[in-house]
């Protein structure tokens, strides 16, 4: 495997919010304090006891309204700021497109009609963007995390150029349910000030990431470093943070660790801020946490005061204020601060422009429902960041849970006609979750949550791994699946069916976001590193594997990471015709400090991956096997095509086949590959002992 | 019309017994309905509902008895046991009765 | 009267106290959760960091300690009210089976120092450290040597600091040293099992005396009934028989006492187990045991009759007070500022 390279810049900003449809425009609205919190128009919210948003208005084009808001409104946005970000990088030179141009795309939307990855996807065909699609979706962090997969991708050599950022609409369904957990302001979101809130907000952002020595080859300026990120998991509660921050604080030791950096480097953070008692409580601790005593001399601002709090856009678009305020030498206000919040910072910037201040590198912040927090580090000049060799990546046990029941036969036994039969039943037969997790309350848990909590608690097991102790902050989960929970799903639109939008069910709204599973299962595993989940249509589960081996290869925070992926039917009563397996599978997978932690040893060795973009498999196998033209016969193929399993879990059921193919013997070395959908081609090899050439 | 005792006891052991009925379906209370002791309390301890619940507790109480309880959610003596449910439900008849 | 004072510091400021009453031990061993589900009579739904407010109970299902068990990373600790710390270490080596757990008893070692109050919240950020205040409720930190805690059995923000003998003085004169500014008191015992009686908290050292079952007890929420414990074949059968009695709580109009008899239309319908006169309400409180047909709220009929004295009483919906703490926001108020926001009136009608 190349080592990687880690020097990473950003050559591009595109930005679609409440102050504007550009950078430009934004920068201007917050250089002379403008706010973007306003009434809400686009829909009526006659009843509720909050009347204020942060719309994209001023759209030439009509306001659609329904399920065409998500799916017009959220590509328009997307694809705007994508042409800014990719126009201002592309300079004089031709046009940045083509197969090694990726897309990582963060967004909250949820909807049980269209899949989240197609945003993805429709943007990156427009754009001929052909490299791998990658959508990220852990509500709030989404795009902040998106970026940090970004960063990942290029140190990897997965792509050339990479389009980081993310999309998301404010629909009245959004705002019901927001309401509903009454963490709405009445007024407009006062960062650790009064009233406490939040204010919804919507748009795209993108930064256009490549290697630095990409960018100089191509004679374009960069804007700034991406110096490092960090994420993790709370392990706390579906809506509520960490009171302690404890998951900030790992997010932000990771970000610094990744950028070789020091908390007194940081001349600026700018926070999730989000105006809710919860957060900015607890965010503030993790940030004292993390930093210590420095915490109380840096300048920390909130921006969702002027373009409220954008869910899965939010992360890029507060990241590309803070790049547009460096620029100016200066760093962003939080906006509408009257009288400081007891336990406030001593300094949260509170102005209504932008306060002039020099700063080298800053910390971008942000977390979200599930527990996901994610940093992101940002520097003005060039930093030399350590060199760091790729550590090997093993798999230590694998947990499935499908119609077959529990274990290795869950999805039936691999590639045979039974297994592939479509009239056989594909339902995951009645357990309970205590029966595997004993600690586990039952509560509130929706199938995919179940399956997902099983299927990793069953790889722990074989790997006989117990999670305890400090190991809790350095075991993270990534999970890769086709949406959110579909009965969660139609149990909050039923909701709304049945007893309006004012009184729409919040649990079930909490469990409509793709990361909900993620979120539940680090909790009643106390999985507390790095957490995440991920959708790239059919294959998800090994978008997820291989991030995660990535996370487990460069970093050194994490020394275990589960990675799989979940699918849950719709109900029966919608009469739909079931065409997947519904299951989990999941992996436990170790780098050499993690693998200590196995009573039962490595099973395989994870000696290469490639990702390429959709129709692509060959690239990505030829970047699996080191450049090698032929794949031997000895060496079979593990086509998740051919796997049973559903859309998420599927890649990692063939993986799960090859890894006990290698253990039992019938083969030296495997390949697993992906090649369906159109957001990306992967390919894995496995190998029995730890070799890198074969 | 006053009630008798038998009746008044009759009346809140109907309502207990929907307001149990409500916790197992709505609320997801992993319990049988005699496991519910009448005082116990919904949240923190007792029967350990949280934030979320508490706004599902309001609404299914709309639904279910027509009933509004006032809008601070989790502040309220009305929500704090299963008892106190079931008083809001027995007040808001009472207040319906003619004459 | 000083009664009074030590219950208005509780509901209306802060109160320091001294747990001597609780019992302070350790269980560790690798099945350590295994041998703890086979004690206690709930399902241990919780993770690190995390109390279970639970119970110990005879073989006949009766209470035998009040207890909250507490994940503490590797290994649990109890904090247990009712027996002495021999007999709690005793009866958890009499239950468990050979050596699966090592159980350290630190009750003489330790000291649990007691916050209660709508702002023991305020005082405990400045005593402990900021972090102290956003602590759920039922949870539990490492500060430095110390532990601390946040439950409570008043109905206020309560919190504990277990800390070894040696520091436990100067612990208390540093909490002087801030309270003063809180119009801090130290309080009784008998203060504190005042509120909890207002506040329909399980009292093991009163009503715990009773030779009756959770279910009797209304604290069914403690057990599960899928799983075996200590007392769980008893409690199966009085649940398959049915309970005769229930607790049910009393607001009386004159003097009530413990073994006084409670009469419904001249039948002894029950027996008061716990009684006191209540200094928020400016009334008398009892819970008593009575019948199932008769134990419900909102019967106004009830006399209790003493050795030599007979007062009428109604049942009532407990808990009978609108606690300040449930009004009083860490991220909004502040004892410095409390006259200038207005609360629900504290005593329920």
């Amino acid at each position: 495997m190349p080592q990687p390279q880690r020097d990473i810049v950003i050559t591009g900003l595109g930005a679609v919010c409440a102050l504007g449809n550009d950078c430009e425009e934004l920068w201007a609205a917050i250089e002379c304090g403008r706010g973007g919190i306003t009434p809400i128009r686009r829909f009526d919210t006659t009843g509720f006891t909050v009347h204020t948003g942060a719309t994209v208005e001023d759209w030439s084009h009509p306001q659609p309204a329904g399920r065409e808001l998500t799916e017009t409104l959220c590509r328009r946005f997307a694809e705007g700021a994508a042409r800014e970000a990719l126009r201002r990088a592309a300079g004089d030179g031709v046009p940045l497109e083509g197969d090694r141009v990726a897309l990582v795309l963060g967004t909250g939307i949820a909807d049980l009609e269209q899949t989240v990855h197609a945003i993805a996807e429709d943007t990156a065909d427009a754009l001929a963007l052909n490299g791998p699609r990658i959508t990220v979706s852990t509500a709030c962090s989404s795009s902040t995390s998106a970026i940090g997969f970004a960063r990942d991708l290029l140190t990897m050599d997965a792509a050339d150029v990479v389009v980081a950022g993310g999309a998301d609409v404010l629909t009245p369904e959004v705002f019901a349910g927001f309401h509903a957990l009454g963490v709405l302001s009445p007024t407009k979101c006062a960062p650790f000030s009064t009233p406490t809130g939040t204010t919804l907000g919507e748009g795209a952002g993108f930064l256009i990431l490549e290697r630095r020595d990409h960018a100089l080859a191509r004679g374009v300026t960069v804007i700034a470093t991406l110096a490092g990120y960090g994420i993790s998991g709370d392990g706390w509660h579906e809506t509520s943070p960490d009171p302690k921050g404890a998951g900030v604080e790992r997010a932000i030791r990771g970000a610094l660790d990744d950028a070789a950096l020091g908390a007194d480097a940081i001349g600026y953070v700018n926070v999730h801020g989000s105006g809710t008692e919860a957060n900015d409580h607890s965010e503030w601790l993790g940030l004292k946490r993390a930093l210590g005593a420095h915490a109380d001399s840096v300048p920390l601002s909130s921006t969702k005061g002027a373009i409220g709090h954008a869910q899965g856009a939010a992360g890029v678009l507060e990241a590309i204020v803070t790049l547009l305020a460096m620029q100016q030498d200066t760093v962003p206000p939080t906006l509408n601060f009257l009288e400081p919040r007891l336990q406030a910072p001593p300094d949260p910037v509170p102005a209504t422009t932008p306060r002039r201040t020099i700063w080298s590198h800053a910390l971008a912040l942000n977390s979200a429902f599930g527990g996901s927090n994610a940093a992101l580090v940002f520097s003005r000049d060039a930093c030399a960041p350590a060199a760091r060799a790729m550590q090997p990546v093993a798999v230590l046990g694998a947990g499935l849970v499908g119609p077959g029941g529990f274990g290795a036969d869950a999805f039936g036994c691999w590639g045979s006609d039974a297994a592939l039969d479509p009239a056989r039943d594909r339902h995951v037969p009645e357990f309970a979750i205590e029966c595997l997790v004993p600690n586990a309350d039952p509560r509130g848990l929706d199938p995919a949550s179940r399956f997902l909590t099983a299927a990793a608690a069953l790889a722990l097991r074989e790997a006989g791994v117990a999670v305890r102790g400090m190991l809790r902050d350095r075991t993270g989960l990534l999970v890769g699946q086709l949406r959110g929970s579909a009965s969660s799903i139609v149990a909050f639109q039923r909701s709304i069916e049945e007893r309006g939008l004012m009184h729409l069910s919040p649990s079930a709204f909490a469990r409509i976001v793709l990361n909900a599973p993620a979120g539940f299962c680090s909790k009643l595993l106390s999985l507390r590193g790095p957490l995440s989940a991920v959708t790239t249509g059919a294959g998800s589960g090994l978008a997820a594997v291989i991030l995660a081996a990535g996370l487990l290869g460069m970093r050194r925070e994490v020394d275990l990471m589960i990675a799989g992926g979940c699918d849950e039917h719709e109900p029966v009563a919608l009469g739909r015709p079931v065409v997947d397996d519904e299951g989990a599978a999941c992996l436990l997978l170790g780098n050499e400090r993690g693998a200590r932690f196995s009573a039962n040893g490595v099973q395989a060795w994870i000696s290469g991956w490639g990702i390429a973009g959709p129709g692509q498999l060959e690239c990505a196998v030829a970047r699996a096997t080191g450049g090698k033209q032929s794949i031997p016969d000895s060496m079979p193929i593990f086509r998740t095509e051919r796997s049973s399993g559903g859309r998420g879990c599927g890649a990692v059921v063939a993986t799960a086949a090859a890894v006990r193919a290698i253990r039992e013997g019938t083969a030296r070395r495997a390949l697993v590959t992906s090649d369906s959908g159109h957001s990306m081609s992967a390919a894995l090899v496995l190998t029995r002992s730890e070799e890198s050439e074969w | 019309m006053v009630a008798t005792l038998t009746e008044q006891v009759a009346e809140r052991e109907e309502v207990l017994g929907k307001v149990r009925q409500m916790l197992i379906s709505v609320l997801d209370v992993q319990r049988a309905p005699d496991e519910i002791d009448p005082d116990a309390p919904l949240f923190g301890t007792g029967l350990g509902l949280d934030s979320i619940d508490a706004v599902e507790v309001v609404v299914s109480m709309e639904e279910l008895f027509g009933v509004r309880l006032s809008d601070d959610a989790m502040v309220r003596a009305e929500m704090r046991t299963v008892n106190a449910l079931v008083d809001v439900v027995i007040t808001s008849r009472r207040s319906r009765e003619p004459g | 009267m000083s009664l009074a004072e030590d219950v208005a510091a509780i509901r209306g400021s802060v109160a320091l106290s001294r747990l001597d009453h609780v019992s302070y031990v350790r269980v560790r061993g690798a099945s350590a959760y295994d041998a703890l589900d086979a004690l206690f009579p709930g399902a241990l739904r919780m993770r690190d960091g995390q109390m279970l407010h639970t119970m110990l109970l005879t073989e006949d299902a009766y209470p035998f300690a009040d207890a909250y068990l507490c994940w503490d990373d590797e290994e649990f600790f109890l904090l247990a009210e009712g027996p002495s710390s021999g007999e709690l270490v005793a009866y958890l080596r009499d239950h468990v089976r050979g050596d699966s757990i090592d159980v350290e008893d630190r009750t003489g070692s330790h000291a649990i120092v007691a916050l209660d109050g709508p702002y023991a919240w305020e005082m405990l950020g400045l005593v402990v450290d900021p972090e102290a205040i956003g602590l759920p409720y039922l949870t539990f930190y490492h500060h430095r040597d110390w532990i601390c805690y946040r439950a409570g059995k008043t109905g206020e923000y309560g919190y504990g600091i277990i800390v070894a003998r040696t520091e436990v003085d100067s612990l208390e004169r540093r909490i002087a040293d801030v309270g003063s500014v809180f119009d801090l008191r130290r309080v009784s015992l008998d203060a504190l099992d005042q509120c909890a009686l207002e506040n329909w908290f399980f009292n093991i050292r009163r009503e715990g005396h009773q030779p009756v079952t959770p279910i009797e007890l209304q604290l069914q929420w403690r057990v599960s009934y899928q799983k075996a414990f200590v007392g769980s074949d008893a409690l199966a059968r009085r649940r398959r028989e049915g309970a005769r009695q229930r607790l049910t709580s009393l607001l009386a109009t004159g003097d009530v006492a413990v073994n006084d008899v409670v009469s419904l239309d001249g039948k002894p319908v029950g027996r008061v187990v716990n009684a006191g006169f209540s200094h928020t309400r400016s009334e008398w409180m009892a819970v008593a045991l009575i019948d199932v047909a008769w134990a419900y709220p909102g019967i106004g009929a009830f006399t209790i009759v003493g050795r030599d004295r007979t007062t009428t009483a109604r049942s009532v919906t407990p808990p009978v007070l609108n606690n300040r703490s449930l009004s009083v926001s860490p991220q909004l108020h502040s004892y410095a500022t409390r006259h200038e926001y207005t609360m629900p009136e504290l005593v329920r009608r």
